[in-house]
């Protein structure tokens, strides 16, 4: 999940991603860019700046790769992905501190609108998730609601069950399998 | 972070449940971003909270009662108890014991039996012709595909075995053993492994025959 092709990051691949296949280049910005984007969440404000962050990581990478014409290790080409990444957050930071920070309420929303195939695609996979977490038994739904809906404190929670958060992260952990294997039924269905 | 640390500490959950320090954090990501089961596995829990927060975990429309967590100890032992009767018979003959049957409701009064780590050890009775009933505290041990089960006794002897569905999440196993499988009184110990051979879990107790 999601369905992606499965690609090796071999030699071949950054070859490819160098000379601008289609395929490639569609592989690999969504296969990082849900990685990014996961990752830029809890460091980022806004999604604006979610995705000029994504974008410019995005950006460095290949020029790096047209640049030197591969890397030394295709393999840890994710590693890479994630350095850039961080180099690009450090600089985001470092201009951010010689700047007038906005108030804390201010959160202006990404206007820049998804294409039609990615809004469909994105539709259809918030209808998987929503059937996915609908199938799970009610009390696996209402731990996850206290966890992420309504974001309680989690040690209240630990003792409102009687369990020490180890257990938590355990109940978390199977309610994530189920999640995954109602989704990818549904994904296969 | 190396691979087999992410899967053992639970990493995924951790992350999602932001539960990591900085540095750790950090160290995670360095791994997900180069690990694509890893990659895969955090994709799934955030798709899952991302979800829950867009209000898909609603509550079941049509409560008849409402179920809580704590009452885990005697409603889901109930139900646990008349699953494990069932089970409890198939296994007597499974194992060429007793050749016991049920034929009507059976009243169980199970002992608790906790970890190695944890306290003093059980000391179960088992009466000629009656059953052992132990009700096994998994604690924070994962069982996503199922349980195996062995009893032996302190020489290593097997004195029962066989394959249990995982309890629902909170609830114990119901383990009945019929007295006969117990030949002598002394230490025996239990060890629970997940179907897909991971870690076994240890418990131990003593039976006292007669």
């Amino acid at each position: 999940m999601p369905q992606l092709t499965r690609f090796e990051f071999d030699g071949a691949y950054i070859q490819r991603l160098i000379a601008e296949d289609p395929d490639t280049e569609r592989h690999f910005s969504r296969y990082f860019g849900e990685l990014l984007t996961l990752k830029l969440r809890s460091r980022l404000r806004s999604p604006a700046q979610i995705e000029d962050a994504k974008q410019e990581t995005f950006a460095r990478v290949l020029t790096a790769l047209k640049r030197k014409n591969g890397l030394a290790t295709p393999a840890s080409l994710g590693a890479f992905v994630n350095s850039v990444c961080n180099n690009v957050l450090f600089e985001l930071y470092r201009a951010g501190s010689r700047t007038t920070p906005l108030e804390d309420d201010v959160d202006p929303p990404d206007e820049r609108r998804p294409d039609v195939v990615t809004s469909i695609a994105a539709g259809e996979e918030r209808l998987k998730v929503r059937r996915a977490l609908e199938s799970l038994p009610e009390k696996e739904r209402e731990l996850l609601r206290w966890l992420f809906f309504e974001e309680r404190d989690k040690d209240m929670i630990c003792r409102e069950l009687n369990i020490d958060r180890n257990y938590l992260r355990v109940l978390v952990h199977r309610a994530k399998a189920r999640f995954r294997e109602q989704f990818d039924a549904d994904e296969k269905g | 972070m190396e691979h087999q640390e992410a899967i053992d500490t639970l990493a995924s959950e951790r992350y999602i449940l932001g539960e990591m320090s900085e540095a750790e954090r950090d160290s995670f990501e360095e791994h997900y971003f180069s690990c694509a089961v890893c990659a895969d596995d955090v994709l799934t829990a955030d798709r899952m909270r991302t979800g829950v927060r867009a209000g898909f975990a609603k509550a079941a429309p049509v409560v008849v009662a409402r179920r809580s967590w704590r009452p885990a100890v005697f409603i889901p032992w109930a139900a646990a108890a008349m699953m494990t009767i069932v089970a409890g018979y198939e296994s007597f003959h499974a194992v060429g014991r007793d050749g016991n049957g049920l034929t009507g409701p059976l009243a169980l009064a199970p002992m608790t039996l906790r970890s190695a780590t944890r306290g003093e050890e059980l000391t179960v009775t088992a009466k000629p012709g009656s059953v052992v009933t132990l009700a096994v505290d998994l604690g924070s041990a994962r069982f996503d595909r199922g349980i195996k089960y062995e009893i032996r006794n302190e020489r290593g002897e097997l004195s029962g075995s066989g394959d249990a569905d995982a309890p629902t999440a909170g609830a114990p196993l119901l383990l009945l053993i019929p007295s006969s499988a117990f030949h002598a009184s002394g230490r025996y110990g239990l060890t629970l492994r997940d179907t897909v051979g991971t870690e076994p879990r240890e418990y131990h107790f003593v039976v006292q025959v007669g």
